[in-house]
């Protein structure tokens, strides 16, 4: 085998340097995405999948004592309230919790008198896990837990205490917790590997008569 | 058992035919009119403008908010229902790049860019694919017929990246087929600029690196050893990533997050999950309705792997490696788009336009058939029938 001319040496030195050069620079950028620099909320959501929250920028815009619709033909109404936590509607289901828990928005001028929320929804339930228990809280404060234990779609009320109703005009930030929630393929409903607790109809804030 | 067609490079074997070039233009313009022949069927008062509209559906309105606006720089928080937080960071940027820049050009908006756009490329993707058929001009014109006027054209004819991918594909394969590493390195380092499946252009090059090694009689262990005196053939291995590196590079610096465009499949409501459950779940007879738009999608994919089996008796080893890694890696994000992404597999194609050349019956069939289907699946994209997403 005869030794490469000088115009060759060249060549392959001029090769094996770009390919040294082109490597590290691909090494240094494979090291910048295992130190990603971003918020909090969006390694929570997007890179640890800790959370399944990732809020809208949803209005909350709400007339008092009107039902919102979660069936997928009314979509527009339940999207000025939907913060997250929510699968896409579907036309028949209504629009599926999505993870442990779902958070609503409402906003409307503070009234007088008593208000209560009134819950509309149907579960993933069969025989080994009968019931879907949701704790309900607003603004952090709990008021209550309410329970859905069929697949067909119930009405559940629960009071909302004054004080934190008075909050209305600054929003209400409406918080489900389903520590029943499982997942479609555990319980023989679906393929889908993630957690569902209820199948959200329709909700609403009722005055107490 | 040696393949003789490789002996020498394939560019060098056959002087260009005014044919060849000829009968792909007229197949671009017959599959335009078919196209728009059944975007009238479909829409009462037709013009080139709600032509151009109407094509443009889906991810064409992310390639368009790309060439008009860039990458974003945080995820939406308004959202059509899912579990929210999308982003247009899924699509990678060379197609609205060359979008965008063309834009710039002519004041033309993206969707009419890539109505004009689109086919060009696919017709340079047919050019430049005419040495990868050696002496089989019915495959080659076969090929041509499914990439301009066959079922899934509309994919090559609207703002999306099919046309680039196809285009940068063959490209980098009739480089590769002529042992020209570095320049097959650097359309695969396009490639992965396109499309993420890109940076899988890294297996054939080595696969048939190591074939070519063989074939001069060189041994397995020899290949390695061999590499020292090869630095055509790393740079061509190194350059291939090159174009999705870039990519993360620029995402870090917008989003700081270079892997975010995979990260975003979430706000897709996209997991990762194991490819071949996906395609089981797909194919379960106990669906709503017979060939559900699910079902389509799993006989779609079904076709990919069937093709891949005819590239590997073929002894296209590396076309048939990189489509089967392409074809898993979307897989493993479930079956949406499946049909897409598989019409975006060029080599695919060669396999079927070969084995359908074989037999004259067979090509005219399959010419007429290419024809129809053009019109009929145009006209179920217009209705944004969910299967072809």
């Amino acid at each position: 085998m005869s030794a490469p001319s000088p115009t060759g040496r060249a060549r392959r030195a001029t090769l094996w340097t770009l390919s040294g050069l082109l490597l590290a620079l691909e090494a240094a950028v494979v090291a910048l995405a295992l130190m990603p620099r971003v918020e909090p909320d969006y390694r929570a959501y997007y890179i640890d999948a800790e959370t399944d929250c990732w809020p809208r920028a949803s209005t909350g815009d709400y007339t008092l004592g009107s039902e919102i619709s979660f069936l997928r033909e009314q979509a527009d109404e339940a999207a000025a309230i939907k913060v997250c936590g929510w699968f896409y509607p579907d036309a028949d289901d209504g629009t599926w919790s999505h993870g442990a828990y779902s958070r609503l928005r409402f906003r409307f001028p503070p009234v007088a008198t008593p208000l209560s929320l009134a819950i509309t929804a149907g579960a993933m339930v069969n025989a080994a896990h009968p019931r879907q228990r949701v704790d309900v809280s607003i603004d952090g404060t709990a008021i209550g837990t309410i329970e859905f234990s069929t697949r067909d779609a119930e009405t559940r009320s629960i009071a909302i205490p004054d004080a934190v109703a008075a909050k209305s005009g600054e929003g209400l930030e409406v918080r489900f917790d389903y520590p029943d929630a499982r997942p479609g393929t555990e319980m023989g409903a679906n393929e889908d590997p993630r957690p569902r607790a209820i199948r959200l109809e329709a909700v609403a804030i009722e005055t107490a008569e | 058992m040696s393949n003789p067609s490789l002996a020498s490079p394939v560019s060098a074997r056959r002087p260009a035919d005014i044919a060849d070039i000829a009968v792909p233009v007229v197949l671009m313009l017959a599959g335009m009119a078919l196209r728009y022949l059944a975007y009238a069927w479909v829409y009462e008062g037709p013009s080139p403008a709600g032509f151009v509209r109407s094509l443009c559906v889906w991810d064409c309105y992310w390639f368009s908010d790309i060439a008009q606006h860039g990458y974003q720089a945080y995820p939406e928080q308004v959202n059509f229902g899912g579990p929210a937080g999308i982003a247009n960071w899924a699509f990678f940027p060379l197609y609205p790049a060359l979008a965008a820049v063309i834009g710039r050009l002519t004041s033309l908006a993206p969707d009419i860019v890539g109505t004009l756009v689109s086919p060009l490329l696919t017709l340079a993707a047919v050019m430049v694919s005419r040495p990868l058929f050696r002496e089989n001009r019915g495959a080659f014109l076969l090929f041509a017929v499914f990439l301009l006027a066959g079922p899934f054209s509309f994919y090559f004819s609207t703002l999306y990246s099919e046309s680039l991918f196809v285009l940068l594909t063959v490209l980098a394969f009739v480089l590769l087929e002529d042992g020209r590493y570095v320049g097959a390195g650097v359309a695969g380092a396009l490639l992965s600029a396109t499309r993420v499946t890109g940076v899988l252009f890294v297996l054939p090059l080595v696969i048939e690196a190591y074939r070519q090694h063989r074939r001069d009689g060189g041994t397995r262990i020899g290949f390695l050893t061999a590499l020292p005196g090869r630095p055509d053939l790393v740079l061509g291995v190194v350059l291939v990533p090159a174009g999705v590196v870039a990519f993360m590079a620029w995402l870090y610096w917008t989003t700081g997050d270079a892997l975010a465009f995979a990260h975003i499949q979430r706000g897709w409501d996209r997991v990762l999950g194991n490819p071949i459950a996906f395609l089981l779940a797909g194919l379960d007879p106990r669906q709503s309705s017979w060939l559900s738009d699910i079902q389509m999608m799993a006989f779609a994919t079904l076709g990919g792997f069937g093709l891949v089996a005819v590239l590997l008796v073929q002894r296209r080893m590396g076309m048939a490696v990189f489509c089967l890694a392409a074809m898993l890696l979307s897989l493993s994000a479930g079956l949406t788009s499946m049909p897409r992404f598989i019409a975006g597999l060029a080599p695919l194609w060669i396999a079927l336009a070969t084995v359908l050349a074989r037999y004259r019956p067979l090509l005219i069939i399959a010419v007429l058939a290419c024809l129809a289907l053009d019109f009929r699946l145009t006209v179920l994209w217009l209705h944004q029938q969910r299967a072809l997403m």
